[in-house]
């Protein structure tokens, strides 16, 4: 079943009562491919809904959630490293495709941008069951697990940063990305949930573990070593 | 619904239910170019569309969305017949392979030339990012947007496509398009599935959970009675024959340990029940309705553990001999298990004891190994280690059978057109007359379509049912229930003396043969069959063991065992060099063979029989070595600003065969045809590499046509004469020497009838260009035409006809050196691989173009073999990482920044008109020039491939 919301309000009102045989349809790249936890699942369909541009104003950036990882890649308007995060999802096809909304709302660990946009303190304009808007944290969405739809990401202009990513080809998941920017640390790491904060020592709040991407001390050692890397 | 929307500008409807893939919808509709080789994974590119001026992924937009959309796809790129400019520059720069997603990447190229006319190398590569290309590399694209872009602004080529050899030949040698390169790039319907019929039947197979069970029972009365399943295959019903699907010559060395269902699975992904159902949908239900109870039992997935005493036993059953069985058979069997094992049946003995999971050993050597490591001045003594690689084809395996006439008809994507035959024969009992094989374009095979995976079940799936019935393997499939390149533990002892002699070298090979004993023997003697040959050493032994282990199955893959082979013995010399503390370049001038050498270590190594002592052909080597020290500044230490990451250089010697004298066997018919054009049917198979245009080469050289005035039919089984198959290097040597004899005596036979129309003595006449007959005497003329006119006209002799067929006890041995430069990152691990140099002597190479993207591409697949590729299993034997992405497979962005082919001009005294084998012999070097490199960037020996980031750490002593 598809559903065509006319609002972003009745989008998320539909994604909450639909809570467990529904997900929301943007680009398509995740809930339209090989072993999607979206297979057989119904589909709502936000492209006619959230924004896809990118706009500065009053020393913000706004990034509409339905902006495609290309389109994030190509803009002069986005700092360095957030544009390099978009560039690790390697495939330019599917970058034309691929949004940062649904790169954020599928809470990967192997993010292509979450470690970039915590690091850019961005925050995020969601819209909640009962049709609240409302500004939350990246770090909180990432971390819960409600079905808000997201609407815009906020970051400030202006912003300069670094960022790293590791793993065992363009293609394939990363094993971990971490990302910098002033005082903020943060680092995506396969299989566990993402870390930020004000120090590059982030590792004692991530629990490590083997997986397809290398094994727990491998990636331990990297977020030890990433911030030491010469920038 | 309706879904309006303009295709290639035109208005179209199409018919679609809302949640249908485009994808889907578009190939159903006929837009044929539009494939699928990743099951919407969104990795390999072959579903690309444009979709509203924007590239995208058709498998990632529903049919509703594209509801008013603007589409356009590589059936868009045509006018008429005609291809664009960048279609033509693809063909020409000899990319257009196996060419299955070849329709997609000209689309891309096309959308990229539209918005940049004159793109960078950058941008080229982004564009290129999201299509995954295995045949060709990634190099020679560069090359076709360079040539597409001289093309659409001059009208013609300004830049040399590949070098010219031998001046001459009129087209061996010379860069000329593919031809069947216009089909493929615009996405003709070429292959398989486009030759399957709606009304077709689908087969459906349900597969093992368990890495290792017994079936205790299974039930299919409740799916057997849903509408529209026609049949249902196990073990209790299939037909009692054993066999194996190694594509190979009959007898094979490999067991026949299989039927097409057992009592005992072997393998997570082994067949359980083979489902014959109208819709997927119904198979899909009628498999979730089997019930089957399994008795567990443990298993066996590595060497160490198959080869422990009490280890759980693969094979059990009773084993027979067809010839040569031991004189204590009896007692052996008396000992089988279960009956349920069923039982292994040996063609004749592979030094098998399968009640220690041994399926074949093999040992053997020259000199004396005591005497030569005692007069080593240092000794090394390592084990490397290698993991289980999948082919991943574009087009994975695929099969359409159907009953015509009363015969059984399958379409299929092999190498081995005859042996398929034959296997079916057996497993269906009936006579080869009765089966008609088609071999379509092949999109990728590498050794995986040596192997008979599908086609047997298929055929009896047809044969039982009457139905017309399909089967494609899904990406899953195509890891866990395929043939993959058997994971080896590869021990090299290797002695010498201060000066580089090497005074002996010994290598103990272990395979993983997985749960059935395809290849079982061939592919480790190849890793010592296809590298001690290099050495000119007096003292060399080997000793061989393959392992029966329950990993899904492993089989043939391009290069056999040489790489792994080649992998430890070069590393292994690399190590006593550093130990010895010389160059290791002076250690390969001092050791290698030279032409004339007589290679003595062969004897044994004849893959089940007696081997062919013969000296050393032609060989460039020395050049290779030479040239490639000077390309890459051999000896040049480079640093890099960054003082984290360290350079290094690597290089490594390959060899190769060309087929397998006295044993492969190829055939062609050449016929002129009444209007005096060529008709030459190869037994050969195109594979994607060429090997038709080959022989309308060699047709057009030696009759002196033009090149459409040849067409070339090969790999049917019934207008074709025998051919073993293309796998073993042997398509340019043998099927390429069939050619050449057939077309011989059809010049023969032209020049004779031409003497007689004529009145002519033949030793006066010749024929020459555009296709005629002239009289050296007389200066009188009588064209093909003519001539065959006459011949076919009431009263003359018939149609011009010869056949030729091609076997030999001769080896033409290509030769090669592989060089890498690397950087690696010491705090993280990281292996980047800056340079790669390719040079090889492949004899005659006849399609030069063809020649150097055989290279690129098998090269590429080697960086990942050694750097990413790698199955994974579970504690439980499944595999975890069976997709396009988390195994590792490489895309542009892993080609090497500076990547080189090079083709060493040596003549050959055996192959058609010089010519020798060209891509397998591409597999070898990069694993130990990478894995060389590495040590002399960072000190330290990766001895197990892949070599990750994480394996570097560890050696650096960091993890």
């Amino acid at each position: 079943m598809i559903y065509a919301p006319n609002t972003i309000e009745e989008a998320a009102a539909l994604r909450a009562k639909l809570a467990d045989s529904a997900v929301y349809l943007a680009g398509g790249t995740d809930d339209l491919r090989l072993g999607s936890e979206a297979g057989g699942k119904d589909l709502i369909d936000i492209n006619a809904l959230c924004p896809d541009t990118i706009e500065e104003k009053d020393g913000k950036i706004s990034i509409g959630s339905r902006c495609t990882l290309q389109a994030l890649k190509e803009s002069d308007a986005l700092p360095c490293f957030l544009r390099e995060a978009a560039g690790f999802c390697a495939s330019f096809i599917k970058r034309n495709s691929a949004t940062v909304g649904g790169n954020l709302a599928l809470r990967r660990s192997d993010s292509y941008l979450a470690a970039a946009l915590a690091a850019a303190n961005a925050s995020l304009l969601v819209v909640n069951k009962d049709g609240e808007a409302k500004e939350i944290p990246v770090t909180k969405y990432l971390a819960c697990d409600c079905t808000c739809l997201i609407v815009k990401i906020v970051i400030n202009a202006g912003l300069n940063g670094w960022i790293r990513r590791f793993g065992r080809t363009s293609s394939s998941h990363a094993t971990l990305i971490a990302a910098v920017c002033g005082d903020t640390y943060a680092i995506s790491v396969s299989g566990s949930p993402l870390a930020c904060g004000s120090s590059p020592d982030l590792t004692a709040s991530i629990c490590f573990c083997d997986d397809i991407t290398g094994s727990a001390e491998y990636k331990k050692y990297l977020a030890e070593t990433v911030f030491t890397l010469r920038r | 619904m309706n879904i309006k929307c303009r295709i290639n500008g035109e208005e179209i409807i199409l018919c679609a239910e809302p949640q249908e893939r485009l994808r889907d919808v578009l190939y159903r509709t006929g837009y044929r170019s539009v494939r699928d080789s990743d099951d919407a994974e969104g990795f390999a590119g072959s579903d690309t569309i444009i979709f509203n001026d924007t590239l995208k992924y058709s498998n990632f937009i529903l049919a509703y969305q594209a509801e008013g959309a603007e589409i356009r796809t590589a059936e868009g790129l045509l006018s008429g017949r005609e291809l664009n400019y960048v279609q033509k520059a693809m063909i020409s720069a000899g990319i257009v392979a196996s060419a299955y997603n070849a329709p997609a990447a000209a689309l891309i190229l096309t959308w990229l030339l539209e918005k940049k006319p004159n793109p960078t190398k950058d941008e080229i590569k982004e564009a290129l990012s999201g299509i995954f290309i295995r045949d060709a590399g990634y190099e020679h694209y560069y090359l076709a947007v360079k040539l597409a872009c001289e093309l659409r602004d001059t009208g013609t080529y300004q830049s040399e496509i590949a070098p010219s050899f031998r001046p001459k030949l009129e087209t061996i040698g010379k860069p000329m398009d593919k031809i069947d390169g216009a089909a493929l790039v615009s996405g003709e319907p070429v292959f398989v599935e486009d030759k399957v019929p709606a009304n077709a039947w689908c087969l459906h197979i349900l597969r093992s959970p368990f890495a290792s069970a017994y079936i205790k029972s299974i039930d299919i009365s409740e799916a057997e009675k849903l509408d529209g399943v026609a049949a249902i295959i196990t073990a209790d019903n299939c037909p009692d024959v054993y066999y194996m699907q190694a594509g190979q010559g009959n007898p094979e060395p490999s067991p026949h340990d299989r039927r097409l269902f057992n009592h005992k699975v072997r393998h997570v992904g082994d067949r359980v029940a083979g489902i014959v159902a109208r819709t997927k949908e119904i198979a899909d239900k009628a498999a979730s309705l089997i019930k089957v109870e399994y008795e567990p039992t443990d298993a066996v997935y590595t060497v160490e553990q198959a080869m422990a005493e009490g280890a759980p036993l693969v094979h059990n059953g009773p084993v027979q001999y067809n010839a040569g069985a031991p004189a204590d058979l009896d007692e052996f069997n008396a000992r089988a298990g279960d009956e349920r094992e069923g039982k292994v049946v040996y063609q004749f003995p592979l030094g098998a004891n399968i009640q220690k999971n041994i399926a074949a050993s093999n040992k053997g050597g020259i000199g004396d190994m005591e005497k030569g490591f005692a007069e080593a001045d240092a000794v090394v003594d390592c084990t490397y280690q290698t993991s289980q690689i999948q082919h991943t084809p574009l087009e994975p395996h695929v099969c359409y059978a159907h009953i015509e006439n009363g015969r059984l008809v399958l379409n299929c994507s092999t190498q081995v057109p005859y042996h398929v035959r034959r296997i079916v024969s057996w497993v269906c009992g009936i006579p080869e007359n009765k089966i008609h094989v088609i071999k379509e374009r092949v999109g990728g095979g590498y050794g995986a379509k040596q192997d008979i995976l599908v086609e047997e079940i298929t055929g009896y799936a047809a044969w039982l049912t009457g139905k017309p019935v399909y089967y494609r393997n899904t990406r899953e499939e195509e890891f866990i229930a395929n043939s993959t390149r058997h994971p080896m533990r590869v021990r090299v002892k290797m002695g010498g003396k201060k000066d580089g002699t090497i005074t002996a070298i010994f290598m103990e090979v272990c395979a993983n043969t997985g749960p059935f004993g395809n290849h079982c023997l061939t592919v480790p003697m190849n890793s010592c069959s296809k590298t001690l040959p290099l050495f000119k050493v007096d003292n060399m032994a080997y000793d061989l063991k393959v392992f029966y282990t329950n990993i899904p199955p492993a089989g043939a893959y391009q290069g056999y065992g040489t790489p792994k082979g080649n992998y430890g013995i070069m590393m292994a010399m690399a190590e006593l060099a550093d130990k010895l503390g010389i160059d290791f370049k002076l250690m390969i001038e001092k050791n290698h063979v030279e032409e004339g050498y007589m290679l003595e270590i062969l004897k044994g190594l004849g893959e089940g029989r007696e081997g062919n002592v013969v000296p050393v052909g032609s060989c460039g080597l020395d050049e290779a070595i030479e040239k490639g020290c000077e390309m890459i500044e051999w000896g040049k230490k480079e640093v890099s600003s960054d003082p984290d990451w360290k350079i290094g250089k690597g290089f490594a010697m390959i060899m190769q065969g060309s087929g397998l004298p006295g044993l492969d066997h190829a055939e062609a018919i050449a016929k002129l045809e009444t209007d005096g054009t060529v008709i030459l049917n190869s037994g050969g198979a195109d594979l994607g590499t060429g090997l038709d245009t080959i022989s309308a080469k060699i047709v057009a050289e030696v009759l002196k046509l033009p090149m459409d005035r040849i067409t070339v039919v090969s790999g049917d089984t019934d207008a074709c004469a025998f051919d073993t198959g293309s796998y073993a290097s042997s398509g340019t040597f043998f099927s390429g020497n069939a050619s050449l004899v057939a077309t011989n005596k059809l010049k023969e036979k032209v020049l004779a009838e031409a003497a007689l129309q004529l009145e002519e003595d033949v030793a006066d006449l010749d024929v020459r260009a555009p296709g005629e007959v002239y009289s050296k005497k007389t200066g009188k003329t009588i064209s093909y035409y003519e001539l065959t006119h006459t011949a076919t006209s009431g009263g003359g002799r018939g149609q011009i006809i010869a056949h030729g067929s091609f076997v030999t006890a001769a080896s033409s041995v290509p030769y090669g050196a592989h060089f890498a430069q690397v950087a690696v990152n010491t705090k993280t691990g990281e292996i980047k691989v800056q340079k790669f140099y390719a040079l090889q002597d492949a004899g005659t190479p006849i399609n030069p173009e063809c020649a150097l993207t055989q290279i690129y591409g098998a090269v590429m697949k080697s960086i990942g073999h050694s750097l990413y590729e790698g199955m994974e299993l579970d504690e439980n034997g499944k595999c975890i990482n069976a997709n396009l992405t988390d195994y590792g497979t490489p895309m542009i962005g892993e080609a090497p920044d500076d990547f080189k082919s090079v083709l060493v001009d040596v003549d050959d005294k055996y192959g058609p008109f010089g010519a020798k084998s060209i891509s397998e012999i591409a597999c070898n070097g990069a694993a130990p020039a990478i894995g060389i490199a590495i040590h002399d960037a960072c000190g330290v020996w990766l001895r197990s491939w892949p070599m990750t980031p994480e394996k570097v750490l560890k050696a650096l002593g960091k993890l």
